[in-house]
C-alpha cells in the first residue's frame, strides 16, 4: 500500500513536470495578456499549475490544453476582480480574432518588448537591488550563481531578490495605473 | 508592453470579470488561446518551473491531494456509518422515552417511574457516548493510517 502511494506520488510529480514543460509559455502568455504585469503573471501562472496539480485526479482527460487554460483564465479573472479592475484597457472587440498578418517574427518581437520593459524596470531600482534583479530576472541566473558572482551569502541574495521583487511589482503596478 | 500599442485589436468584453461564472467562459478561453498563439508566446521565467515544483511539495498541497484521493467507497462507507448511527440513535430514543408523560395537573409520578426514567436517561447517555467513542476511534485510526502512508 505504501509503495503504491509512493508510486502515485512520483507519477503525480511527473505529470506536473510534463504539464509545466508543455504549457508554461502558453499559460504565462495568457496571464500576461490579461494582466499586463510580468510578476503578477508569474504568480498567476504558478497558481494555475498548482491548482491543476491538485485537481488532476478529477480531470476527465479530454482536452488538457483547454482545461488548464480555463484554470488560468479563472485565476486571472479572480485577480482582476479583487484588484478592482473590471476591464483590460484595450479596444472593445468581443470574440473575434485576426489571423497572423505574416509580419516579421512576432514572437521574438513580443518577447523583446517584454524583456526590454523588464530590463528598464530592473535598472530603475536602487542599488544593490538593480543588479540583483537584473541577474535573477533578466539574465535568469540561479541564487547560487549570483551569490558566487557577487561574493555574497546565498541567504542574503535570496532576501535581496525577494525585496527586489516587491519593488518591481510596485513599479509595474504604478505603470499600469498611470497608463 | 502596452497592449494598446499592438496592431491587432484585443478581444475582451467590457466587463471581463463578469465572465467568471458565465457560460461564455469557454468560448472566451478559446478565443484568448487563439489570439495568444497567433501573436506569439512569451517565454516564461526560467526559475518558474523550479518554484512550482518546490511549492508543490509543501504540506498543504500534499494534504489537499491526499484528501481528494480517499476512494469513493471509503467516503460512502463513512457516510453510511453516520446515517446508520443516526438511525439507531433515533430508534433507541423512540423506545426509551416513556409512553405516558406526567399530567399537567401536577400529579407527581410515582417514585419508581421517575427512577425508571432516570435509569433510561442514563442508559441513553451511555449509549450515545459509546457510539461517539467508536466513531471517533474509527476516524482517528483511518487518519493515522493515511498519515503514515
Amino acid at each position: 500500500m505504501k509503495k503504491r502511494r509512493e508510486a502515485d506520488a512520483i507519477k503525480r510529480e511527473e505529470q506536473l513536470e510534463i504539464l509545466i514543460d508543455r504549457y508554461q509559455n502558453l499559460i504565462f502568455s495568457i496571464c500576461y495578456k490579461m494582466t499586463a504585469d510580468y510578476f503578477i503573471s508569474e504568480d498567476l501562472a504558478q497558481e494555475t499549475f498548482l491548482s491543476a496539480y491538485e485537481k488532476y485526479s478529477s480531470f476527465d482527460g479530454k482536452n488538457e490544453k483547454a482545461w488548464i487554460c480555463r484554470i488560468a483564465t479563472n485565476k486571472c479573472l479572480d485577480y482582476l476582480k479583487h484588484s478592482g479592475r473590471k476591464t483590460i484597457p484595450t479596444e472593445d472587440t468581443y470574440f473575434s480574432y485576426q489571423e497572423d498578418t505574416g509580419q516579421s517574427p512576432e514572437e521574438a518581437c513580443l518577447e523583446e518588448e517584454v524583456r526590454n520593459e523588464l530590463y528598464c524596470c530592473c535598472k530603475n531600482l536602487k542599488p544593490p537591488y538593480d543588479e540583483i534583479a537584473l541577474d535573477y530576472y533578466y539574465y535568469e541566473l540561479d541564487v547560487g550563481e549570483i551569490a558566487k558572482k557577487r561574493n555574497r551569502n546565498a541567504k542574503t541574495v535570496q532576501t535581496q531578490i525577494y525585496r527586489a521583487r516587491g519593488m518591481l511589482r510596485k513599479h509595474y503596478k504604478k505603470k499600469e495605473e498611470s497608463a | 508592453m502596452r497592449t494598446e500599442d499592438r496592431k491587432s485589436p484585443i478581444l475582451f468584453p467590457k466587463n471581463v470579470v463578469d465572465l467568471r461564472d458565465s457560460k461564455d467562459l469557454d468560448a472566451y478561453t478559446q478565443a484568448i488561446i487563439h489570439q495568444v498563439e497567433a501573436e506569439g508566446l512569451i517565454r516564461a521565467p526560467k526559475h518558474m518551473k523550479q518554484e512550482i515544483l518546490q511549492r508543490s511539495q509543501r504540506v498543504d498541497y500534499q494534504l489537499a491531494i491526499q484528501s481528494r484521493e480517499i476512494s469513493k467507497k471509503m467516503q460512502f462507507f463513512f457516510y453510511s456509518l453516520k446515517v446508520g448511527a443516526a438511525v439507531v440513535t433515533a430508534l433507541f430514543m423512540v423506545f426509551a422515552i416513556p409512553k405516558e408523560l406526567p399530567t399537567a395537573e401536577g400529579s407527581v409520578p410515582e417514585a419508581s417511574s421517575w427512577g425508571q426514567e432516570e435509569s433510561i436517561g442514563e442508559k441513553l447517555n451511555k449509549g450515545l457516548q459509546e457510539f461517539n467513542q467508536i466513531f471517533d476511534e474509527l476516524i482517528t485510526t483511518n487518519r493515522n493510517r493515511q498519515l503514515e502512508d
